[in-house]
């Protein structure tokens, strides 16, 4: 298990802290070469003076007028040094007193043992002056612009490292804050485990709002699947009361002759039979909800309705009219409507039977399920989802077909009608649902 | 006409195959998926009632096998749910009826009297009918006319066959296989005796006899009371 928090400050704090740390170098870098910088262009503005103090005679000797040295370069130990040096002859400035500085090729050393302890800027030059070459080398005690940039490092590094720890406290800060609605839906989600609260409250983030939408609906389903099973239980065991009490008093009772108690108990066998049927086919509906795709219906159906014509020995022909190729409904539920609908239709048509499956205009399923029998009366229509009634009792064993219909249609909030088929001149059902469906090509 | 009847529940089973074989059934009765693979894969049955939730092997499984197997034998599933997912897998798998419980058993009846007569290419109706001659199957008698035949359960059972299967050669233990179930004493003159009678009522030329071969039924043969 990852942690959201754990990995927001982590990597959060490491890029903090790589900025940082690259700030300072390159900042306490540029401090050393800007010094550096600034010390060489100082030593080149006096080593024009000390040039021009300078005297070559006819024998080669050089001569400087003191007077034109800077002073600087005559206090001994001043910090400021410089030394000639020809073929045969070292001058050196009387700062230095009796020290030396070690001989330096052209350019600029860092860091060189100067008196007195002193760390010394060398910079050294070769000119040529009256025809002579002339190695002119200038030193600067730089011990104290160190310390300086030491000191500059030094601060800046704590003010960074402070600067640092309080962003990174700011920003746990943050990550806490930011995550909050999340422990809060945790405890509302244990709450809701504990049955104190029905659904779970917006926690007023963008982010998490779908997910907590996708939950509370998940919920409403689950509670209706359950209101439905526990309400078809409570129906069913209501319904199976009065028939078993029927049948013990006929059992009981011994009224009539055998045969006819027999018949009579055969009856309320027949309605405990048709009550289980209408109330389990009730129960088993998945209805809307998310999740349902009926991904093959081209195949369920041809192999339904191939069985459906063999066993009426070709007494019917079932034309099945596919124009959709996926539908966002639970796949028992569709074919519990569909096998319902042409198994009556196969029932009452004489010869032909068809099944269009098409797109509705607007988003949505048509079925339409036709065949050539003798039709309803509109006065038969009307009542034909009634509670109860059984227009079909005239042919034996599934008088619930169209009741599990409409019930089906109802937990989809569809629409279910009855009219004449213009074609085929029998029973036309047409049932419009709201669910999506993909077009077949 | 042999039946197998696979069903798991044994008081459903008894039931049944004593009302089947009151119908002039040959019924073998076995409450195991396995073992009805077996039977129906090496006995030669002329129709199957499966019921769905069985012990061993799955009744789907089971008929999946056969039709693998190139058993061709008309199957009706019993299933205990009704529903309609149900019926399309046991379409999908070779079932030719479906029959949901609770049932009564004349629609049972119906509607294996029905996948016989549709898997021996006999046309649909109430009634089996060769030439003249008219076989009610629910009182067990023949008709021709006015005159009615009573039958005993295996001239009924044999004349049935033969009315199903006119104009074919039918070998003496082809006849015992299928008018007779698997645990039955069988004899092979019991068919000639058979035979004989029914050449009584019907005439001697409605039953030919091809030397070594066997029985060939001829609806023209049969005579006129």
């Amino acid at each position: 298990m990852h942690s959201l928090s754990q990995r927001l400050l982590l990597s959060l704090g490491l890029s903090l802290v790589l900025v940082f740390a690259v700030m300072a170098f390159l900042v306490s870098e540029q401090v050393g070469h800007l010094m550096e910088r600034m010390v060489v262009s100082r030593i080149e503005h006096d080593s024009e003076e000390l040039l021009a103090a300078m005297d070559v005679d006819a024998s080669g000797h050089i001569d400087m007028t003191d007077a034109h040295i800077p002073s600087i370069y005559r206090r001994p130990f001043s910090g400021h040094y410089f030394v000639v040096r020809d073929a045969g002859q070292t001058i050196r400035s009387r700062s230095l007193w009796d020290e030396v500085l070690p001989a330096q090729p052209p350019g600029v050393a860092l860091n060189v043992a100067g008196p007195m302890q002193q760390r010394l800027l060398v910079w050294s030059a070769d000119f040529h002056v009256r025809g002579h070459t002339v190695r002119l080398e200038i030193g600067e005690n730089v011990t104290e612009l160190h310390r300086m940039a030491d000191t500059f490092k030094w601060s800046l590094l704590m003010l960074s490292g402070l600067a640092l720890l309080m962003l990174l406290a700011l920003q746990f800060a943050v990550v806490r804050y930011s995550l909050r609605p999340l422990s809060r839906l945790r405890a509302d989600i244990d709450r809701l485990e504990r049955g104190e609260i029905e659904h779970l409250e917006q926690p007023g983030l963008q982010e998490i709002a779908p997910l907590v939408d996708g939950f509370n609906q998940l919920l409403l389903v689950l509670g209706q699947r359950l209101a439905r099973s526990r309400q078809s239980l409570g129906n069913l065991a209501h319904a199976l009361k009065t028939p078993l009490t029927r049948i013990m008093q006929l059992i009981e009772r011994r009224a009539g002759t055998a045969a006819d108690r027999r018949r009579a108990v055969l009856e309320q066998l027949g309605l405990i039979q048709q009550r289980i049927d209408q109330e389990l086919g009730r129960a088993r509906m998945a209805g809307r909800g998310p999740g349902g795709s009926w991904a093959d219906p081209r195949h369920d159906l041809d192999d339904l309705v191939d069985g459906l014509q063999a066993i009426h020995d070709g007494r019917v022909r079932i034309d099945l009219d596919m124009r959709v190729s996926w539908v966002a409904a639970d796949r028992e539920d569709m074919l519990e409507l569909i096998g319902n609908l042409l198994e009556n239709a196969c029932k009452w048509g004489r010869t032909a039977v068809r099944c269009t499956l098409r797109p509705k205009a607007d988003e949505g399923l048509e079925l339409i399920v036709e065949d050539d029998g003798p039709g309803m009366s509109d006065e038969e229509a009307a009542q034909a989802f009634e509670r109860g009634t059984r227009l079909d009792e005239q042919v034996p064993g599934h008088g619930l077909g169209l009741a599990i219909v409409h019930d089906l249609v109802e937990s989809y909030g569809g629409d279910v009608a009855l009219a004449r088929s213009p074609d085929l001149g029998g029973l036309s059902v047409r049932v419009t649902l709201s669910v999506r469906v993909t077009a077949a090509d | 006409m042999r039946l197998l009847l696979v069903e798991d529940d044994a008081a459903l089973s008894e039931s049944l195959a004593e009302q089947l074989r009151a119908a002039a059934y040959a019924v073998d009765a076995v409450r195991d998926g396995a073992e009805a693979e077996f039977m129906g894969g090496s006995e030669p049955y002329d129709v199957v009632v499966l019921d769905l939730g069985l012990p061993g092997k799955p009744g789907l499984e089971v008929l999946k096998a056969w039709r693998a197997a190139g058993i061709t034998t008309p199957v009706l599933i019993l299933t205990a749910r009704g529903a309609w997912h149900e019926k399309v897998e046991g379409f999908r798998s070779g079932a030719d009826d479906y029959l949901a419980k609770p049932f009564h058993v004349e629609e049972l009846q119906a509607r294996l009297q029905a996948l016989i007569r549709r898997a021996h290419g006999a046309p649909a109706g109430q009634t089996l009918e060769a030439g003249q001659l008219v076989l009610d199957e629910e009182r067990q008698t023949a008709h021709m006319g006015e005159h009615e035949w009573k039958l005993t359960g295996t001239e009924y059972r044999l004349l049935r066959y033969f009315m199903l299967h006119p104009g074919r050669v039918l070998s003496t233990s082809h006849l015992l296989e299928h008018v007779y179930d698997y645990d039955s004493e069988k004899e092979s003159n019991v068919i000639e005796v058979y035979i004989a009678r029914l050449r009584r009522k019907f005439g001697k030329g409605c039953i030919l006899t091809r030397r070594g071969q066997g029985y060939v039924f001829d609806p023209e043969g049969l005579c006129t009371p």
